[in-house]
């Protein structure tokens, strides 16, 4: 099948491809395209699908019926609230000292903060008429790509594809206490593997470069599943 | 003059009574009591009741197994290889029989009782359900009597009267007329071994009283309905429905497809189950006929047994369970179900948890369990219906059949002994085998020339090709392949499944030529010669060809136009790459199982090869195998076994596989690429 696959044309349902060149393109795979991944090298990411007609289930042409869209507008408020957790999912942890005080002070409080988004997601979404949730879903699903990608990573040894194959695999394992693979600790997040929309870049450099460039991904793109 | 009293009642028991309900659960009343051997005579099976309504379920619950019964409950009440001795060593006991009072019209079974009377003097109290059953009661003050409310004149009024003794009075009907029949609905293997050894050796159980207990639900009657004020009152049929698929555990070892369809703890049972219902309501017996669902043998339950069968249950089983079940197909299945439809109720509103409430083939909670009931009944069993009685094939089969039902039936109306032929229609429509005694020797034969004629009509035919098991399991997995391909698309599954079916038809056109042993491509793969072969891999030949199609002629934009508006180019792209992959893996799966075949056959090959050849290709294969077991010895590397024998092999292999491919692209009209091409090509020219 090796000769029929297609290195430019794949995309997902509603978003668009970012070509940078022919050879070095910014491709784009949702899972029904997972098979076209390129078999080579290169840096990569995830990225979440926020949301879509068919996840919360908007089927076939509208009109829909006031129940169905009523439904719908339940399942995107929980999906949406899944992903605001998804992405302000940072915790910090570490010792503080109160200020002024000398180093000779030994007292010193261990703390864990948990990141919390101040904005309601709920309150937005309950003050939009239910007709305009299939508006809003599109719109949502079109800017999944503009959200940053949830993780990360680059290959050198192995082909993208393998990698790619590597996560699912570490996803559908899902060990309760595995927190060492993107794949396990992503599986708790409520979301499925079909929700993780895979971009790569193919990249034919040495293992230094490949490595370098991960660096950078992972210090401007602050991708909240990758460990650094 | 007196008037000489009439007796309506003819079988009458003496008990203790006693009614079962909690809180505001509709009231079941009772006698517990005994009956003689002989008294057993006047009990029926359920497989004898004909409900008001169509129900699968009672229908599944109401089959007996004759082997079991022979096999097992028997020799517990008469055993044959115990000695008199060890006989009298043993104690042996049956829990009570739960027998039901059935009102019955022209054989027929009512919904609901006659309006209950009440008839009491200063002593007696006679509840009576006219001209189906009456109860005498003693009435008491005493402090331990009984008390019960009962109807009268539209108001309740309070009798108290004792428990014990009791006495309850049955009309049993005689032909058309009504009456109330006694329906084992627990204890029915128990009841048949008991008649079984009683017709044997009655001696054996001369002086035995039997534990019965007999139910009815005596506020089923219309003057009740009345006193509620209209609302629903549950039917006769209801109740003693729910009580019988309640109390029936003991076909849990039964085996075959009862294993399946009684199962809840896989998605399986529920969709058999649900499935069979469906076809049940919408089509009647005649449609349900058509589907294996009790066979109790494992080995026999994966393919079909009958003639006029258009699937099976252990087919459906085995098949979907090969597709869908898994971690990773819960995306699909999640598709396949539409479960965004009921997600929100499957989070019992905890919106702060962080578990998934995933839904997987075999793992679901019992909370999800009825929710995934109902989305399973309306949407992944009308894909199933559409598949199985929509496709050409199949549409034809079940034409046939009603065809050669019609005509049997007809047959049975000009006979002048009915009996045997409404045995053999029995048999077909409801599963109730022909007694296998001397007496229905001509209900046999009727029933096999029945099977006969249909496999003679079917024979050679498509309709023939689409009921080997594989191959339905190669449609059913082309159809999931399909189904997981889209299932990121707002369209719904039955849509999908609609042009998936013109898919089919197209592919088995003109007879199934496609997939007949007389096309080069076919051998290997599907058929050795004219015997299909029953593997795994056979299977995904079938799924590889169906879905090949895709990338002939326009297919993908046929099917693309299908989907509505949700679908555009890049599915129809999605879809070709799809049928091209599918192409180029059908004809590496013939490659495959050619060589295998000629390394099996080459050294009887006498057609193909001489004798020369045959000598030197085993002379290479000697060294070939010779130099592997070194290599499992550790005595020589992979890669320095020699290639040579293999590579000639690859010469006669390849000829076969490039007719093969030949015949595979001028069938399908492919014109696509096949990968594997490349390989042959060179050995053609050396």
């Amino acid at each position: 099948m090796g000769q029929h696959k297609r290195r430019m044309g794949a995309s997902i349902i509603g978003l668009s491809i970012l070509l940078l060149s022919k050879d070095e393109a910014l491709q784009v795979f949702s899972p029904p395209y997972e098979d076209e991944i390129p078999r080579e090298p290169g840096v990569y990411g995830f990225f979440l699908l926020l949301g879509s007609r068919q996840r919360i289930g908007l089927l076939g042409a509208e009109p829909f019926s006031s129940d169905v869209l009523a439904n719908a507008q339940k399942n995107l408020e929980r999906r949406l609230l899944k992903a605001e957790k998804v992405f302000s999912s940072k915790m910090l942890e570490g010792s503080l000292r109160e200020r002024g005080k000398g180093l000779s002070l030994l007292e010193s409080y261990d703390v864990v903060m948990m990141q919390r988004n101040i904005t309601d997601i709920l309150s937005i979404l309950n003050g939009t008429d239910a007709m305009s949730i299939p508006v809003i879903v599109d719109f949502v699903e079109k800017v999944s790509l503009m959200a940053g990608p949830v993780y990360c990573g680059m290959t050198y040894d192995q082909t993208l594809l393998q990698r790619y194959g590597q996560h699912k695999s570490d996803f559908y394992r899902r060990a309760r206490d595995d927190e060492s693979s993107f794949g396990s600790r992503f599986s708790k997040t409520g979301f499925i593997w079909d929700d993780l929309i895979f971009s790569c870049v193919p990249l034919n450099c040495s293992r230094t470069d490949i490595r370098a460039i991960e660096k950078l991904m992972h210090m401007l793109l602050k991708a909240p599943f990758s460990k650094f | 003059m007196r008037k000489i009293d009439q007796e309506h009642y003819d079988v009458h028991h003496v008990g203790s009574f006693g009614r079962f309900f909690s809180g505001n659960s509709f009231p079941v009343d009772y006698l517990q009591t005994s009956f003689t051997a002989a008294d057993l005579l006047n009990l029926s099976f359920a497989q004898d009741l004909h409900p008001d309504g169509q129900d699968f379920e009672l229908l599944m619950q109401r089959d007996i197994d004759k082997g079991r019964v022979l096999r097992e409950v028997v020799p517990y009440i008469n055993p044959s290889d115990l000695s008199d001795k060890e006989n009298k060593e043993r104690a042996i006991f049956f829990p009570p029989l739960l027998v039901a009072v059935v009102p019955v019209k022209n054989r027929q079974m009512q919904p609901y009782y006659p309006d209950e009377k009440l008839e009491y003097d200063t002593q007696i109290l006679y509840r009576e359900w006219p001209g189906q059953l009456r109860i005498q009661f003693y009435l008491d003050d005493g402090i331990s009597a009984y008390t019960q409310k009962l109807l009268e004149k539209g108001a309740l009024k309070e009798f108290k009267v004792d428990r014990a003794p009791v006495k309850l009075s049955i009309r049993k009907p005689k032909g058309s007329e009504e009456g109330a029949s006694l329906v084992v609905i627990d204890g029915q293997h128990r009841l048949a071994a008991l008649r079984y050894v009683y017709d044997k050796n009655p001696q054996a159980l001369e002086g035995v009283c039997i534990p019965v207990c007999i139910l009815f639900p005596p506020n089923s009657t219309q003057a009740y309905k009345d006193y509620m004020g209209g609302t629903d009152v549950l039917t006769v049929h209801s109740v003693f429905r729910s009580l019988f698929v309640d109390v029936n555990t003991t076909m849990k070892d039964v085996g075959g497809h009862f294993n399946v369809l009684l199962s809840d703890s896989s998605l399986s049972g529920i969709v058999c189950r649900k499935f069979c219902d469906a076809i049940l309501r919408s089509r009647g017996e005649r449609g349900l006929a058509q589907i294996e669902w009790n066979i109790k043998s494992k080995k026999d339950s994966t393919v079909l047994n009958r003639s006029y069968s258009i699937t099976s249950i252990g087919i459906l089983h085995k098949a979907l369970s090969k597709s869908l079940a898994g971690a990773s197909k819960s995306a699909l299945l999640s598709f396949l179900l539409v479960l965004p439809e009921v997600e929100p109720n499957f989070e019992l509103g905890d919106n702060d948890s962080d578990e998934s409430p995933v839904v997987e083939w075999e793992r679901f909670s019992l909370h999800q369990k009825r929710y995934l009931e109902a989305q399973v009944a309306k949407h992944m069993v009308p894909c199933l219906e559409e598949i199985f009685f929509g496709m050409s094939a199949y549409k034809s089969l079940h034409e046939k059949f009603i065809k050669a039902l019609d005509k049997l039936e007809k047959d049975r109306d000009d006979s002048a002994n009915q009996e045997q032929h409404n045995a053999a229609i029995l048999q077909i429509l409801e599963y109730k085998p022909i007694e296998d005694d001397r007496h229905h020797r001509r209900a046999r034969d009727i029933y096999q020339a029945f099977e006969a004629d249909i496999s003679r009509e079917l024979d050679g035919q498509v309709e023939s090709l689409v009921q080997y098991a594989i191959v339905q399991r190669g449609i059913l997995d082309a159809w999931i392949i399909l189904l997981d391909k889209l299932k990121d698309l707002a369209v719904a599954p039955i849509v999908i499944t609609k042009a998936f079916v013109e898919l089919l038809n197209f592919a088995f056109r003109d007879d199934g030529s496609l997939f007949k042993p007389s096309k080069a491509y076919m051998q290997y793969t599907v058929w050795e010669l004219t015997n299909i072969k029953p593997l795994e891999e056979t299977r995904t030949a079938i799924s590889n060809c169906i879905l090949t199609i895709l990338a002939t002629d326009g297919h993908a934009e046929k099917f693309t136009k299908a989907l509505g508006e949700v679908a555009d180019r890049r599915v129809v792209n999605r879809l070709i790459t799809l049928g091209t992959a599918k192409a180029g893996d059908f004809i590496g799966q013939y490659h495959k199982f050619r060589q295998r075949n000629f390394i099996r056959t080459y050294t009887v090959d006498f057609a193909m090869l001489s004798d020369d050849d045959r000598n030197y290709l085993r002379e290479l294969e000697q060294e070939y195998q010779k130099q592997i077991q070194e290599v499992r010895d550790n005595l020589r590397k992979q890669e320095d076994v020699s290639g040579e024998f293999l590579k000639q092999v690859e010469k006669y292999v390849g000829r076969d596989v490039k007719k093969a491919i030949a015949d595979f692209r001028d069938s399908f009209n492919y014109v696509g690429g096949i990968a594997i091409e490349e390989i042959f090509e060179e050995v053609e020219t050396e």
